[in-house]
């Protein structure tokens, strides 16, 4: 596969498939500042996310209007199948490698 | 509460970022803002704005590109049909708009040209901006007087004092003392204007010298140099005219003279034309002794590249002084070129001049091309109601405001391009005309210069009279547009109709100052001057006795005839150098000088207040009369019999002369007095003739002298002519004002009238049910008319007033005027009223009878 992903790209998809379809900008913002304890920028996540959809690793749709966001709807993103088998070869890749480190104490 | 996002922020991202985008971007920022707000309002302001900010990169700005797929040629085809077809459509209006524009233009086109030409005049010369005149400031007791003619020595001097001179040159103008010389070879007579020039005149003016040597020529005082014409005239050809002898006769000048030079004649641009040029050397033998005190011939000073002609003024004011401790004058540089547009001088300060009358027609020009441009403009713009489906339609299908104003836009300008063909052909149909009026010799050369000009004027009004129509038309919004409704907003209707007085107002303030120049041009010519100019004729002669007089006033036609200088208006010479009784030591008043032999007084029925005329009776030549003004600047008591002394001789005091205008009636009348010409010095000759005898009076005068003097040419002028020649460019101004004038109120008129055809075309079901119900043919027009007429009392309002200031402005300049009367103004608001209902009279009429049935049926 000739498609290769950055590492915050991965971390923004990852979290995509996590949420399933719940996933929208600021939700991914503040999963990525609880578990990555990184501040981001929510213009960093939205740049991510438009790379990721052009890719065709995700797609969106829009949600219904909410009353926390001054009437605008919420966009949601999901992870496509195209996406998740990137993430599947990435890690089988990477596990096969990892696989090949000897158990030798690094101590 | 909610707390809202600052709003600028969001306008910004409104404005800039991808509309696929904005909606998510907008409500994850907001969304992150509420979050921040409940901790800190104004971090979370900050925060989003900086947000806000970090969104503003390439790939969340939109495209400001318009539709790539957009084909400017189509639409400027489309755009030029549109404007053909409405062309088409509505003919009249379009034939208003032509006529309009094209009339305005071709005003524009020929003022043009003249104020070209008379800002070009004497600027030919090839060192324009380091050629000088040197002008001279005479400080009297009762102010500063400045006159042109300086010292005869002064040009040598200057050059030889002063090192930021390259060169400097003595001139004897040829309209100084005499008019004409007679020029003879052999059997040939020709009448020529002659001048006395020092040696550097061809360096100091660039004047083409075709044969000769510039730096030698006139270096002998029995030299002349005359011009091309002259030598052609005389010799047939330029080769063999040098070193031929030619016989110069002027006033008390006959001699040989060796031609040595020919130059090329001064161009149409030039004030001064001469035909031959004299030694200088030569006026000073005439002339003998004069110094410094005397002033006669102009000098003209080239300077030097960088001099500092405000240092030089300062150096040279006071030159006269160190030549002569009593003298009061001051002297200073004016440009040569700008004496012609700049010579007026008030008390020693600049006081325009000609350029006042550039700046008027340049004035008038703007203001002619204004008034065309406003019908177009409220034209189009009445016209808008019905464009208003076609703006909705397009704004629907996506043409930005920019696009449709460049249509608007589009549309007057090539309005005005036609218009300038049309303005072309009226230029040329009138410029022969033009120049009749003017005096000028104009034609249209197509150089750089003009074409620029063709182009400033084309744009100029096709961009003013499209702006307005393109920003009213192109803000119409699509929804309401669509529905048929136009929100005639309060400002457009206030704009149509300050279009409407504006141009009535210009009409209004033209026709008052024509009123008022025709009238002061009328009392100027009829103004009885004190001397009676009427059925007066005057001729040169050199050969004056006491037996051609009398054979002259020997002819019945002739009632009487006298010699002196008199010439009507013309400023005459003078003398500081009276000594009377009681004078104070210090005061030395300018006193113009006559020459009156004996019965000119009498031939030109001038008034004597006290004493008598000149007479032979008298039996002495030692007689002097001066004017009333001069008596009471003497302040003599009983001047008659009183002795007054002059250049050491006394004379007795034998009469007062009413006071009469000797110069034009621009001037006050000034202390004049009047000398006894002994025969031989009055060499100018009236003589009155009979009304109605003037062709056989002047054939018999002719005879006469042409037996008496066979050398020379009978050479006459009507006195009347003369003075009517003082005032030509009042009159010019006065007939072309008129024609403008005329034509300003055309073009309002015709603006009216699109106008009103549009209004009343629009109110036809209107007008067609208040006739259903009643309403009198009477009614309707007023209905119809009262807009008008309040638009055009308000236009005559605002128009009174300023043309009060302008007209007493312009009088101001003379020294006798008319009193400005109530119904100059009254009358031009009349007229202009009355051409507007004139104009719209016809419209109204056909409207109101109308048959409603017919204008109801329609739907």
């Amino acid at each position: 596969m000739k498609h290769s992903l950055g590492e915050f790209e991965e971390l923004v998809l990852l979290i995509v498939g996590a949420w399933r379809d719940r996933a929208y900008g600021v939700l991914i913002l503040k999963t990525l500042e609880e578990k990555v304890e990184k501040k981001v920028n929510i213009s960093a996540v939205h740049v991510i996310l438009k790379r990721l959809e052009n890719k065709g690793f995700v797609k969106s749709r829009f949600g219904s209007p909410a009353s926390n966001r001054g009437g605008r709807r919420k966009k949601f993103y999901v992870i496509t199948a195209f996406g998740k088998k990137l993430l599947d070869h990435q890690y089988a890749l990477r596990d096969n490698i990892y696989r090949q480190i000897p158990e030798i104490s690094f101590g | 509460m909610k707390p809202t996002p600052p709003k600028g922020a969001l306008r910004f991202l409104r404005w800039f970022c991808r509309e696929d985008y904005l909606e998510e971007i907008e409500g994850d920022l907001t969304e992150l803002y509420e979050g921040h707000y409940d901790t800190s309002p104004f971090k979370a302001k900050w925060k989003f704005a900086g947000n806000v900010m970090r969104y503003f990169r390439p790939s969340f700005i939109k495209s400001f590109k318009t539709n790539p797929h957009l084909n400017p040629i189509a639409m400027f085809r489309h755009n030029f049909l549109m404007t053909y077809r409405s062309f088409k459509r509505y003919k009249r209006l379009f034939l208003i708009n032509l006529f309009g524009l094209s009339t305005g233009m071709a005003c524009a086109l020929l003022i043009f040209l003249w104020v070209d030409n008379e800002m070009n005049i004497d600027k030919f010369f090839e060192k324009d901006d380091q050629l000088f005149q040197v002008m001279q400031n005479l400080h009297h007791t009762h102010g500063v007087e400045t006159i042109e003619a300086t010292p005869v020595p002064l040009a040598k001097g200057l050059a030889e004092e002063m090192p930021e001179i390259a060169f400097s040159v003595a001139v004897v103008p040829p309209t100084f003392n005499i008019s004409k010389g007679v020029i003879a070879v052999e059997d040939t007579r020709v009448k020529a204007t002659g001048q006395y020039v020092s040696g550097d005149f061809f360096n100091t003016f660039s004047y083409r010298l075709i044969r000769g040597n510039k730096n030698k020529i006139l270096s002998n005082k029995n030299e002349v140099v005359i011009s091309k014409a002259l030598a052609l005239k005389l010799f047939n050809s330029t080769e063999s005219a040098i070193g031929k002898t030619i016989n110069w006769k002027a006033r008390d000048i006959n001699r040989l003279c060796l031609v040595s030079g020919i130059f090329e004649s001064p161009p149409s641009t030039a004030t001064n034309h001469f035909d031959l040029l004299l030694s200088y050397e030569l006026f000073q033998e005439i002339n003998p002794g004069a110094g410094w005190g005397d002033s006669s011939p102009r000098t003209y000073v080239l300077l030097k590249p960088g001099t500092s002609i405000g240092q030089f003024n300062d150096k040279i004011g006071s030159f006269l002084k160190t030549k002569d401790k009593n003298s009061k004058a001051t002297l200073f540089l004016q440009r040569y070129s700008d004496r012609y547009l700049y010579g007026l001088y008030e008390n020693g300060v600049p006081a325009g001049g000609r350029i006042e009358y550039v700046r008027l027609f340049s004035i008038i020009a703007i203001f002619i091309l204004l008034v065309a441009c406003i019908n177009f403009m409220s034209l189009s713009t009445a016209r808008s109601l019905r464009k208003i489906k076609e703006v909705g339609i397009k704004k629907v299908v996506g043409a930005r405001r920019g696009t449709l104003m460049m249509q608007y836009m589009g549309e007057s300008v090539l309005m005005a391009f036609l218009s300038l063909v049309v303005a072309m052909l009226l230029v040329v149909l009138f410029l022969p005309h033009f120049n009749l009026v003017t005096g000028k010799q104009l034609s249209l050369n197509f150089d750089a210069d003009l074409i620029l000009v063709l182009l400033a004027i084309t744009l100029f009004a096709g961009i003013v009279s499209g702006s307005y129509p393109a920003l009213y038309i192109s803000s119409f919004k699509p929804a309401s547009t669509l529905k048929g409704r136009l929100d005639s907003s309060l400002g457009a209707i206030w704009a149509r109709k300050g279009l409407v007085i504006f141009q009535f107002a210009v009409a209004v303030v033209l026709i008052v100052s024509v009123w008022v120049v025709y009238e002061q041009v009328k009392f100027v010519q009829s103004e009885n001057l004190g001397y009676d100019r009427d059925h007066v004729i005057y001729f040169d002669t050199d050969n004056v006795n006491e037996d051609f007089m009398f054979k002259i006033r020997s002819i019945p036609g002739v009632l009487n005839a006298g010699g002196g200088n008199m010439v009507a208006g013309k400023p005459l010479g003078g003398t500081n150098g009276i000594h009377w009784e009681g004078k104070d030591q210090g005061d030395a008043p300018f006193f113009s000088r006559l020459w009156a032999g004996y019965n000119l007084i009498e031939t030109l029925g001038m008034e004597m207040v006290a004493g008598q005329a000149f007479s032979e009776d008298f039996g002495s030549h030692n007689q002097i009369i001066f004017n009333e003004t001069a008596i009471e600047r003497m302040a003599l008591k009983d001047p008659i019999g009183k002795m007054v002394k002059i250049d050491n001789s006394e004379m007795q005091i034998v009469g007062v002369a009413k006071d009469f205008h000797f110069e034009s009636l621009y001037e006050e009348i000034k202390p004049c007095v009047i000398f006894l010409a002994p025969i031989i010095y009055a060499p100018k000759v009236s003589v009155k003739i009979r009304a109605g005898t003037e062709n056989e009076t002047i054939d018999k005068l002719r005879r006469i002298y042409q037996t008496h003097s066979p050398e020379e040419v009978f050479d006459f002028k009507f006195m009347d002519d003369d003075y009517q020649r003082l005032y030509a460019s009042e009159k010019r101004v006065a007939i072309l004002s008129r024609y403008f004038a005329g034509l300003a109120i055309v073009i309002s008129g015709l603006g009216l009238f699109g106008l009103l055809a549009f209004t009343v075309e629009k109110r036809l079901k209107e007008i067609g049910i208040r006739k259903i119900l009643g309403a009198t043919d009477l009614g309707i027009i007023r209905l119809l008319s009262g807009d008008l007429t309040r638009m055009v009392l308000i236009a005559i309002i605002i128009a009174l007033p300023l043309s009060y200031l302008i007209v007493t402005k312009w009088l101001d300049d003379f020294a006798y005027r008319i009193d400005l009367k109530w119904w100059y103004f009254i009358g031009a608001g009349l007229l202009t009223m009355l051409v507007a209902w004139l104009t719209v009279g016809t419209q109204m009429l056909k409207t109101v009878r109308i048959n409603p049935a017919a204008s109801l049926k329609n739907e």
